[in-house]
């Protein structure tokens, strides 16, 4: 039957064009997939340009230049295959909806590599490739030249066989019997790669040459370690054959792992949500337990059913779970790391919690999708949406902000500083809920039908959602000085005269909301028809 | 019933349940719907019949609020469905298509959630909410969330949705597609009674039968148009409904000589 196939040549051209296709619809889509598109473009040209610079740099100039690129090259394929399987199989042209083709299985893997290969990380990947070539390849002869040329591309495809091979078998998954442990592991992903900046941001005065060569020692038993020095090798050709023959070795094994998660991903279910599962709700209905404490009305009403269907949904779960830890943990990470805390007035840092309600809550319309008309229909207009989010996202975060100074206090003694701590908390709870729905009404993302609980849809909608979540917390900083300015300068002399200068968060804090609710309501009130229409995934 | 570009405002005295006037919808280059004039009048059962792509959900949805239109006017129970909304909403009950829950809520959930929204007495919501998911046959599941349930059972937890507020005019887009026969009748009889107590019914559908038995009111929509508008009976004359429909449309049967490929099945088989 081989000859009633179209031949994987044909397939991939065919499915590489698909994907040239859908991203020119976005550059000709709305204004937003316009923005979301070029901004995954700039910000790719970016970054890569800034790669390629540094590396280029650090490989003619650094008398490490060898241990860090061992380093380098294995690092970077676990961070991006980290990501891609935080980031989901949507990234890409997702397998199942070609699985009713008649590609056979290597059709339709390389097929989709080839389509992986299409689009703005690809340009950051050779970007980057490229600063190694220039890099490593200064004073060498063709031989070595061309070593480093292979190093670079066997590289390239290691990360791009990894990270698409991660992302099939976590998609594929997230829609079957391991749907927990995928949706898990996905979060998981994220947080490695948070917890892994931070390890290596935190310590960075520290990083010597015995460092680097004592990494370099452990990277090199790795295959993306051995191109690394094969490259550093392009001097002496000849050392450098054997490294590189080890580092293309697993390549055709990591072939054959994609083309055959791909046609298990083809062939999983692609079902959304609770995945056709019976589950049952607790009898007390949506106004059970602590959301029963909401104010009665619709303000209070929305804003329940915020709170449940966001611990129903593991996507929406699973990112209120990865805010709280990367919010909080900016402040826990150094004690947990070092040991031990230095300085008591760490207390009021645990309730500053910007980051998380900004993180959960610059969505806050995207993620209930089109259902949301049905509140729309009901009579809720943008004034109700807009401070039933601001409340849902205060209720949220108000427990771990009372609880987190309170863990601080325990570790570090300073229970004197909780009061100030308290009200601070107050303050920024407000402030970000305030800033975090303006940015939801501001830039509302749809979100893709998809049980990956990370997964990011179309190209760009990740950079974008970047960028609000940037622009936010400026806001913050900036919003946050007149309180920030007088409670730092009191906190060099008493913990009472500090408390009292927090007096003024709360009421700065409520300010702040009330500006950003306001932001929202007037965006929103009267165009909810297209607020529901922006956050409805393209089919 | 004309295709007039400009819009005129009916008479306030005799306002008919719905009323569009010059409604333009265009997405892209392809015009949805072109300059639709539509009076529906209060109490009717309406049928808005019409091939696929005609423009019935996008009309449908221009209606309700869901959808601005490009141009042109909708007004519900003499109010503007653009400059009164709120007013519309609480006169609406609507079903549209795809249907678009909340998956991770319950039946029993949804429906209170949404009697609290529209600001009901508690005690009444839970009453009708019962009686509802009685007659559609969800007590059993009424606990489970709407995400594991078929399209049949969403579509009636869409409907229970839509009539809890005992609404002036039902909009349903699709209503009987996909729901088994046995609830199919539970639900005609509960449309009948409400149709029955001056209530205004307009559903899209393909099928033309249950148009012809459920409806006094049809409007045949093409190519984004309106065809024509009317009772029922004057529509089809003395035929059926269906060959009145594919007479006013137009519809060319399929050349038997064309497709003679399909008659060659592949080798291999």
């Amino acid at each position: 039957m081989s000859g009633r196939t179209i031949g994987v040549p044909r397939a991939l051209r065919s499915i590489a064009g698909l994907k040239w296709s859908l991203l020119r619809g976005g550059l000709r889509g709305s204004t937003q997939q316009k923005i979301q598109v070029g901004l995954s473009m700039l910000l790719s040209m970016l970054f890569g340009l800034i790669a390629f610079g540094g590396l280029a740099a650090v490989g003619r100039s650094s008398a490490e230049a060898e241990s860090i690129l061992v380093v380098f090259m294995p690092v970077i394929v676990i961070v991006v295959g980290l990501l891609s399987a935080a980031t989901g199989v949507e990234a890409t042209i997702d397998a199942r909806h070609l699985a009713t083709e008649p590609l056979t299985r290597s059709e339709l893997g390389i097929g989709l590599l080839g389509a992986a290969v299409v689009g703005p990380p690809a340009v950051l990947a050779c970007l980057a490739g490229a600063g190694i070539l220039v890099g490593w390849s200064g004073g060498v002869d063709v031989v070595g030249m061309v070593l480093v040329l292979a190093s670079v591309v066997g590289w390239l495809a290691t990360l791009l066989l990894l990270s698409r091979t991660f992302a099939n078998v976590l998609g594929a998954w997230a829609t079957g019997r391991f749907r927990q442990i995928a949706q898990a592991m996905a979060t998981v992903s994220a947080l490695l790669v948070w917890l892994l900046v931070q390890i290596v941001t935190r310590d960075a005065d520290n990083w010597d040459a015995g460092r680097w060569s004592t990494l370099a020692d452990t990277a090199r038993w790795t295959p993306p370690g051995q191109l690394g020095l094969a490259a550093a090798s392009a001097t002496d050709p000849v050392n450098g054959l054997g490294p590189l023959l080890i580092g293309y070795a697993w390549l055709p094994l990591l072939a054959w792992a994609n083309v055959v998660s791909t046609e298990r991903l083809a062939l999983s279910s692609p079902r959304p949500g609770s995945g056709g599962r019976r589950m049952r709700t607790r009898v007390d209905g949506l106004r059970g337990g602590l959301v029963s404490y909401l104010p009665a009305g619709p303000v209070g009403s929305v804003a329940a059913r915020t709170i449940r269907t966001k611990f129903r949904t593991p996507r929406q779960a699973v990112n209120t779970v990865t805010a709280l830890v990367i919010g909080a943990g900016v402040f826990l990470i150094g004690p947990l790391l070092d040991g031990g805390v230095g300085d008591d007035r760490i207390v009021m840092l645990g309730g500053l919690l910007h980051f998380a309600v900004l993180f959960d809550g610059n969505n806050s319309f995207g993620v209930d999708g089109p259902a949301l008309w049905l509140e729309v229909q009901a009579g809720a207009d943008g004034r109700v949406l807009a401070r039933a989010k601001a409340l849902s996202s205060v209720a949220v975060m108000a427990v771990p902000a009372a609880v987190l100074p309170v863990a601080l206090a325990a570790m570090s003694g300073g229970w004197r500083w909780l009061p100030a701590a308290w009200l601070l908390a107050i303050g920024a709870l407000l402030a970000s809920a305030g800033v975090s729905v303006a940015t939801a009404a501001l830039a509302p993302v749809a979100m893709p039908d998809s049980p990956n609980p990370l997964a990011s849809g179309d190209t760009g909608q990740g950079c974008l959602a970047a960028v609000m979540l940037s622009v936010g917390l400026v806001v913050l900083a900036v919003a946050s000085a007149p309180v920030a300015i007088p409670v730092l300068l009191a906190s060099s002399r008493s913990a009472p005269l500090t408390a009292a200068a927090a007096l003024f968060a709360p009421v700065l804090g409520a300010a702040v909301l009330w500006g950003g609710v306001a932001v929202a309501t007037r965006r929103i009130s009267g165009r909810e028809a297209e607020l529901v229409q922006h956050i409805t995934p393209a089919k | 019933m004309g295709h007039n570009e400009s819009v005129q405002e009916p008479s306030e005295a005799s306002w008919p349940a719905i009323v569009a006037r010059g409604l333009h919808k265009r997405f892209g280059d392809h015009v949805a719907v072109g300059s639709l004039d539509l009076d529906v009048p209060v109490g009717s059962f309406c049928g808005l019949v019409g091939p696929n792509g005609s423009g019935k959900t996008t009309s449908l949805r221009m209606v309700a609020g869901l959808l601005r239109p490009d141009s042109g006017q909708v007004w519900v129970a003499g109010h503007d469905t653009w400059a009164d909304p709120v007013t519309v909403r609480r006169l609406l009950g609507v079903v549209p298509d795809p249907l678009n829950l909340f998956d991770r809520l319950s039946a029993r959930e949804l429906l209170r959630h949404l009697g609290e929204l529209r600001g009901l007495d508690p005690d009444e919501v839970r009453h009708r909410s019962e009686e509802l998911l009685g007659v559609m046959d969800l007590l059993e599941s009424a606990d489970e969330q709407v995400g594991g349930y078929s399209h049949g059972m969403r579509k009636k937890t869409a409907i229970a949705a839509a009539l809890l507020h005992r609404p002036a005019v039902l909009l349903l887009d699709e209503p009987f597609e996909g729901v088994d026969p046995v609830s199919a009748v539970a639900v005609r009889t509960m449309l009948d009674r409400y149709r029955g107590s001056g209530g205004t019914v307009v559903f899209s559908s393909h099928a033309m039968d249950l148009v012809d038995r459920m409806c006094d009111y049809v409007a045949v929509m093409a190519k984004g148009g309106l065809l024509a508008a009317g009772p029922i009976e004057q529509l089809r004359g003395t035929g059926r409904l269906e060959d009145a429909f594919i007479s006013m449309i137009g519809a060319t049967p399929v050349d038997p000589a064309s497709l003679s490929w399909l008659d060659d099945l592949p080798a291999s088989q």
